[in-house]
């Protein structure tokens, strides 16, 4: 399924400096980083490698799968935010001709599935559903018709029990419990004696922050076809976590993991939606039950309303400087909503360390609360967006009290390469691991504030906190800047593997366990490979998420593949190239260490005219083999001890806001990010556009809204749930400060996630300068104009 | 078997169609489900009004009409009404077809089918009613104005998100139900003016223009047609159409000579969501004196609300800024804000306001 497109464009050879092909992004490359030169594959504009396949409409997703004799399967859901189900019967529904199977909780596990990267605790079934919205049956027919008319014949007595839905609320000790293991999790990360801390403080500054609800919106909806044939099952789905899916499967079905064979689907728009959900597990017991396949594909109400969610943040911070602007103490306080399942007590608290310079006293605290509403976990820019929306105005407050320019205090006391990390410390301790310590491997946080603001014109825009730009009757300009920091994924979410299959004709098969969500994988890991390797690009064709021919790889999240199986798929390359080597100096009479490989050439590195073909070495007969030879490189492996990557960024914008009607308009962003080296310029300027866009729709349009009384989604589509769409797009600058990372394959760090997180926060600076109002997200028209008229009346009383 | 065969061979059993299926209730009784598939009906081309309309009365309310579809399949698919029609009567094939503009003695006939796009093309409404034009365009994406008619853009539901909600979660008043889950719920998209009975607002942006127009819709059923204003058209719970009625036309007067029109619609992202509030006025201006004028407002009230004081406020008046915030603050006296939409209220300033500037400046030319 991961075929390559009959003809893929040639690369080019030189590389292509300047502007994008596209407006209004204006992508910079301002300066090559060292070694450039060096490198053929790496660092070059290729297109994606499924780009034709999407945009002619051949790709596949995992609503094309159609299987011989196939079922259409049906999710029944609970009315009641919470309730006990006192009687099912489904024998009218059972007795309707056409339906295969009706799966109750009673067909089910009683124990729970959730493993623990995922954001979800739950069984299969549940007959005591959290949220209105949450699976209670399911129905497998020969078609949508006959299993929708068969989910109305369910009936079902209830009792419905009293129920929460605000995490202040659901914090109560007297609240009810949501999850039979309590609603609170919470986890600390912190270093230094804070009370010292503050104490040393010239300046303390107190803020309280909030956002909204933010739904993954996802443009594709997503399916699962299961086929069981004997105990062995086959599943196909749009998953970003092929093998932790894989693994779940197996651990709740009691299979061998071999006999569960997930095929990872790349998903629509995911952004953190589709790892292992709960329809999937459905899918694989009523396939079971009815000894058909089945297909269970979501609707766009499903997938908006009842799969997850962003979780729900109110972030509370203190803040310790000294006079010239160090910071010696830091608190923080996040409690965020976790939804009915959703299980986290950490979400990546990456900023708990961002401004460290001057070793601060930190105490960052977590609290994930089980609430009666729609399940939420993992957004992207999880932790570190909803973070630096409380600590980034802390920042501001601070700055403007001291009269500190916004970039000044930021360029003080950002950490920079070795400082320590102190944010997986409770990582360790959840798998009782001894912490061995770690220090940031690098970091170009400077250079992206510096960057963005001789890009963006700063000096000329900037006219201090609460000051807009410009005024235009009733048009105000203001500007903001914002600064964050987000994991390349860890060494906890597991090791990577990869194998590269050196084929007879010199072609290679990159086999990885990554998960495909239109973020270029596919391309960006092939062209480490194919830079390792010494060979053209268009040698190599991969196949990726299918559990039953790849390696095994961690979920993919948190910005993993990049940095960290792209280091394993670099070390897999070169254990391939050790053997081709190996072979090529025996036939060259050349020892193996004085040979290398590039262009597809095989070369001594001191007579670079002594070289044969790549293609013609591994055609070769092999002398003992009688056959050419093959060759299978493979590596697993991990991060380095006590080093960790994390990306940097900063994003400057510039809005126009009517003060008559509330709305603001994003007019312009600047966004610089460290991402280490960059792989492929065209893909991370998409996921850095891509993040601004949801980062802006988060704080500007978007919000997830449900009945304050049935706590049923009231928006879940695209009429209702506004998010920011190319109409609203502002004139994007994006640029990278390639800072080249020590442990990252070719000095490569993550981008994905951390493209969503400044942007909120530079939003809300730059309404706070437009009006003179620090306010909380979404910053919807009603909210901004309330505050201006507030802010009137108040001020005609004083 | 390989996967790969399985993949691509996609052998299907033999499906039945959905009216040959076992039907079940059109909703949930137990549970809440999502609907994916269209519920089974029956299609019929009808070839004149007259058909149209007798397949109407004969069959009741199991019988609705289709036109582009755009308002309708939605609902059917995500099961809104507790009940669904059993038969879709298409009148995009009645004879002679229903999408002409033309002309006639006193003003210009728009055929109900006329889709969106002809309308918003037509010189004969570019020219003379450019508000129109504006309203018509701000509707709907290309491809939506492509599919939806002039007609059924008037006769569109509210889009209320309990009265929308899927399996028919709300069986509220509009529906013939007892109670408004929006008074008590959360009301930020619903009505400010009128009737409290239901508080869905309607959701046409033609029919604030049309109101401001003078415009009247014709209605055809078993005893002939009639004629109603627009401004009329809407009731507090839907509109004046009886069970066997169809529009079959719009009907726009000249305008009065010295004839100015502006239609706004203000939406929280971009220009094709739902209205938070729409204005259309036209008014005679001599002499940069405000002569009559006609004000009406969509997505404030279930029908488009006129407002009478403002356009009292405004006769008479010098156009500018003074006028215009009179005529502003007479607009929102009415209103009676909810809890969560009390913005609307200054939204509906904020367009009375800009719409009176606007027309204090343009240059004299058709409404």
């Amino acid at each position: 399924m991961n075929r390559v497109p009959a003809r893929r464009p040639a690369l080019s050879k030189r590389r292509r400096k300047g502007k994008h092909a596209t407006p209004p992004v204006t992508a910079r490359r301002t300066k090559a980083p060292a070694g450039s030169d060096e490198l053929k594959v790496v660092g070059q504009r290729v297109p994606l490698f499924d780009a034709c396949e999407k945009v002619t409409g051949a790709f596949k997703y995992a609503s094309d799968i159609r299987l011989p004799g196939m079922l259409v399967g049906k999710i029944l859901r609970s009315p009641h935010p919470y309730a006990r189900i006192l009687a099912m019967d489904v024998t009218k529904a059972q007795a309707l001709p056409g339906v295969a199977a009706v799966l109750t909780p009673d067909d089910v596990p009683e124990g729970e599935w959730g493993e623990r990267s995922f954001n979800y605790r739950g069984r299969v079934l549940n007959d005591k559903p959290r949220f209105a919205g949450d699976e209670i049956a399911a129905v497998a027919a020969v078609n949508e018709h006959v299993a929708e008319a068969a989910l109305a014949l369910i009936e079902i007595k209830w009792e419905v029990l009293p129920h929460v839905f605000g995490v202040m609320d659901a914090i109560k000790p007297d609240a009810p419990q949501v999850a039979p293991y309590g609603n609170v999790r919470s986890t600390v990360v912190e270093a230094g004696d804070l009370q010292k801390g503050f104490k040393k403080a010239d300046l303390v500054v107190e803020h309280e922050a909030a956002m909204g609800n933010q739904s993954h919106a996802p443009l594709g909806r997503n399916a699962c076809v299961v086929s069981w044939e004997g105990d062995q099952m086959t599943l196909w789905t749009g998953t970003q976590t092929p093998f932790p899916l894989r693994d779940e499967l197996a651990r709740i079905l009691k299979l061998p993991q071999n006999r569960v064979r997930v095929i990872g689907m790349p998903t629509g728009s995911s952004n953190g939606l589709w790892w292992a959900c709960n329809f999937q597990f459905i899918a694989a017991y009523l396939a079971r039950k009815a000894g058909r396949p089945v297909k269970i594909e979501l609707t766009q109400e499903e997938a908006m309303a009842t799969v997850k969610r962003r979780e729900t943040p109110t972030v509370w911070g203190k803040l310790g400087v000294k006079r010239d602007g160090t910071f010696v103490a830091m608190h923080v306080k996040h409690y965020f909503d976790n939804g009915a399942h959703g299980f986290k007590a950490y979400p990546f608290e990456s900023v708990s360390d961002l401004w460290g310079r001057h070793r601060p006293a930190i105490r960052f605290e977590f609290y994930g609360v089980n609430t009666n509403t729609p399940n939420a976990g993992c957004m992207r820019g999880v932790g570190d967006l909803t973070i630096s929306f409380c600590t980034e105005p802390l920042i501001d407050k601070a700055a403007a009290a001291l009269g500190m320019d916004p970039l000044e205090i930021r360029l003080k006391n950002h950490i920079i390469a070795g400082d320590p990390i102190h944010s997986q410390k409770n990582i360790y301790k959840r798998f009782n691991v001894p912490f061995p310590g770690e220090r940031l491997t690098s970091g170009a946080m400077d250079q992206c504030i510096k960057r963005g603001a001789a890009a963006f014109g700063w000096k000329d825009k900037w006219r201090g906190f609460g000051k807009p730009t410009a005024v235009n009757g009733n048009k105000v300009r203001a500007v903001g800047m914002a600064c964050a920091c987000h994991i390349c994924g860890g060494r906890h979410l597991g090791s990577p593997s990869v194998i590269v299959k050196v084929n007879h004709d010199g072609s290679v098969n990159l086999l990885t366990g990554v998960g495909r969500m239109g973020q270029g994988v596919e391309t960006t890991q092939a062209q480490i490979a194919a830079e390792e390797l010494g060979v053209p690009l268009e040698s190599i064709t991969g196949t990726h998420a299918d559990s039953g021919v790849c390696p095994w790889s961690p979920s993919t999240v948190g910005s993993v593949n990049a940095h960290q199986t792209g280091m394993v798929t670099r070390a897999a390359a070169r254990d391939a190239k050790k053997q081709i080597l190996a072979l090529a100096g025996r036939e060259m009479k050349v020892p193996p260490r004085e040979l290398d490989i590039k262009d597809g050439w095989i070369y001594a590195k001191a007579r670079p005219k002594k070289r044969i073909a790549f293609a013609e070495m591994t055609r070769k007969v092999h002398p003992e083999w009688l056959t050419p030879p093959y060759i299978i490189g493979r590596a697993a492996g991990n991060l380095p001890v006590g080093r960790i990557a994390k990306m940097f960024m900063a994003h400057f914008v510039e809005i126009e806001l009517d003060v008559e009607t509330g709305v603001s308009k994003l007019l312009k962003v600047v966004a610089v990010h460290d991402s280490g080296r960059i792989i492929n310029p065209a893909v991370c300027e998409n996921q850095v556009a891509g993040g601004v866009m949801i980062g802006g729709g988060f704080v500007l349009s978007e919000n997830l809204v449900w009945d304050p009384k049935t706590g049923r989604v009231l928006n879940p589509n695209f009429a209702d749930y506004k998010i920011l769409n190319a109409l609203d797009a502002p004139l994007l600058d994006i640029s990278f400060a390639e800072v080249i990372d020590p442990v990252g394959p070719f000095g490569v760090k993550g981008i994905g996630e951390g493209a969503t997180c400044p942007t909120p926060s530079a939003i809300g600076q730059a309404i706070y300068n437009a009006i003179g109002v620090r306010l909380n997200a979404p910053f919807t028209p009603e909210r901004v104009l309330e505050a201006i008229k507030e802010q009137r009346t108040g001020g005609r009383a004083a | 078997m390989s996967i790969r065969d399985k993949f691509d061979l996609a052998l299907y059993d033999p499906q039945p169609a959905a009216a040959d299926c076992p039907q079940g209730p059109i909703t949930a009784a137990g549970g809440y489900a999502c609907f994916d598939s269209l519920p089974p009906f029956e299609y019929v081309n009808a070839e004149s009004v007259a058909e149209a309309v007798t397949l109407l009365r004969t069959h009741g309310a199991e019988a609705a009409l289709i036109a582009g579809g755009q308002d309708l399949l939605r609902r059917l698919r995500n099961r809104v009404h507790a009940a669904s029609p059993r038969l879709l009567v298409n009148i995009k094939t009645v004879a002679p077809k229903l999408d002409a503009i033309v002309e006639t003695g006193d003003g210009v006939q728009i055929g109900a089918l006329a889709t969106l796009r002809q309308v918003e093309s037509s010189s004969l409404v570019r020219e003379r009613y450019s508000l129109l034009a504006q309203a018509v365009h701000a509707a709907g994406p290309l491809q939506y104005r492509n599919r939806a008619t002039l007609g059924g853009d008037l006769c569109q539901q509210v889009r209320c998100w309990y009265y929308q909600a899927s399996g028919n979660a709300y069986p509220c008043r509009r529906k013939g139900g007892s109670e408004c889950p929006a008074l008590e719920g959360d009301n930020r998209q619903h009505a400010i003016f009128g009737s409290r009975d239901c508080v869905a607002v309607c959701a046409s942006d033609t029919a604030p223009a049309l109101v401001a127009l003078g415009a009247s819709v014709r209605i055809a059923g078993p005893g002939g047609e009639r004629t109603v204003a627009v401004e009329d058209f809407f009731t507090a719970r839907g509109n004046v159409l009886a069970q066997d009625e169809m529009v079959t036309g719009v009907h726009l007067p000249f305008p009065e000579s010295g004839s100015l029109g502006v239609f706004e619609k203000f939406t929280q992202a971009s220009l094709f969501d739902p209205a938070v509030a729409s204005i259309a006025v036209v008014l005679r201006r001599d002499h940069g004196v405000c002569g009559s004028a006609r004000i009406a407002f969509g997505a404030v009230s279930p029908a488009p609300w006129r407002s009478l004081r403002a356009e009292g406020k405004l006769a008479g008046e010098r156009l500018g800024a003074a006028s215009a915030g009179r005529a502003a603050e007479a607009a929102v006296s009415e209103a009676w804000p909810l809890e969560c939409n009390g913005y609307k209220v200054d939204i509906v300033r904020v367009l009375m306001r800009r719409a009176v500037l606007a027309l204090a400046r343009a240059n004299s030319s058709d409404a």
